[in-house]
């Protein structure tokens, strides 16, 4: 299974907000831009063309299920999407993955000790 | 109208993009606040139309299961040699790419007859000239200087604005777009105005340091801005140059 997960790392930037969003709960795409923007200090902005371009290969993939429309919705038109199991477990190691490098960077950022002579 | 063209946009997409995200795209167009948002979402939805058919995703999809049988961490290759787009695709493809070319040639013959007008910040190159002065001193200035100021200058501004400077006699003549032939009078530097007048005036300003010129003429409080177009037939010179 792991050897399996990191054949989809590393997510792309849009990628890994679309399944961080979906992490908590079950969202359509116009909640999961707001999500997105969100979660992100309204630094990143996520294009409907883009959401959907991505959402289409998560779904391939299989890290995302399409739920269909949700009963009791404003617009009819929206489809919920959910997190699937191995998008959780795929979020999950990109974590780990981003962990190390942070921690390999932030060392690399100490500064230097003097040697002795 | 905007919503008009964004199910335009949509309706270019590939089916299965549009039969999947079509309506909800749309759903979040609807739920725009204003026009500016809207305009962003249809430079979008081109940007997402030419992605969606430059990169199809039965490439994709074959591209990520192809993913999934890397081993290791060693990077895995798909090729696409056995890929064959359909009839459908080709089709839509080929009639994009002819809008395109058609939209691309019709906005290039658009600009040809067209100029496009940039309005740019009015910069004063020369103090006005006092105007008060007596137009006793009315000097005739040498041909060959005066040759070098004639000719045609026009206006970059909609409302067509032309002049025409003639040296004549020693002298300049300035004519502007529906008025009638003025003579100008020697001011000082480069400056010069119009005989009779205590508002209306002409500078000459050069941009390298041989002529053409570019023309200032102020009338009425109003100063326009012409470039040198077409140098016009300079007389035969004068052998002998009179001053007053």
């Amino acid at each position: 299974m792991k050897e399996n997960l990191s054949a989809f790392l590393p997510l792309s930037p849009a990628a890994l907000h679309i399944l961080s969003s979906l992490a908590g709960e079950d969202l359509h795409g116009y909640a999961i831009m707001q999500q997105v923007r969100r979660q992100s200090g309204g630094q990143y902005k996520l294009s409907p063309g883009t959401l959907y371009d991505n959402l289409q290969k998560l779904v391939e993939r299989r890290l995302v299920q399409e739920l269909g429309h949700k009963p009791g919705d404003d617009d009819p038109r929206r489809r919920y999407y959910r997190l699937s199991t191995l998008g959780r477990a795929v979020l999950a190691a990109e974590m780990d993955r981003l962990e190390k490098v942070l921690r390999e960077a932030r060392l690399r950022l100490q500064p230097a000790k003097p040697r002795r002579a | 109208m905007l919503r008009r063209l964004y199910c335009v946009l949509l309706r270019f997409h590939p089916v299965r993009f549009r039969s999947r995200f079509g309506e909800e795209m749309l759903s979040i167009f609807d739920a725009a606040a204003s026009d500016a948002n809207r305009v962003a979402l249809l430079a979008d939805a081109v940007f997402s139309l030419l992605r969606q058919w430059a990169v199809p995703s039965e490439y994709r999809q074959g591209a990520a299961e192809a993913a999934l049988w890397s081993v290791d961490g060693s990077p895995a290759f798909y090729t696409f040699g056995d890929y064959k787009p359909s009839p459908s695709s080709l089709i839509a493809g080929t009639t994009l790419a002819a809008i395109v070319l058609c939209a691309v040639w019709l906005a290039s013959q658009y600009t040809w007859t067209h100029p496009v007008f940039v309005p740019m910040a009015t910069v004063q190159f020369e103090p006005k000239p006092n105007l008060g002065e007596s137009e006793s001193l009315d000097p005739r200035i040498p041909m060959n200087i005066l040759s070098q100021y004639a000719g045609t200058y026009a206006s970059s501004h909609p409302s067509g604005f032309i002049a025409t400077v003639t040296a004549e006699d020693g002298r300049l003549a300035v004519q502007t777009t529906g008025k009638p032939k003025t003579r100008l009078v020697w001011v000082n530097g480069i400056a010069f105005k119009f005989l009779g007048s205590k508002t209306d005036w002409v500078t000459f300003v050069r941009y390298s340091q041989h002529p053409p010129y570019i023309l200032i003429v102020c009338q009425a409080g109003n100063c326009v801005t012409a470039h040198f177009e077409k140098k016009l037939r300079a007389p035969a010179p004068e052998k002998k140059v009179h001053f007053h």
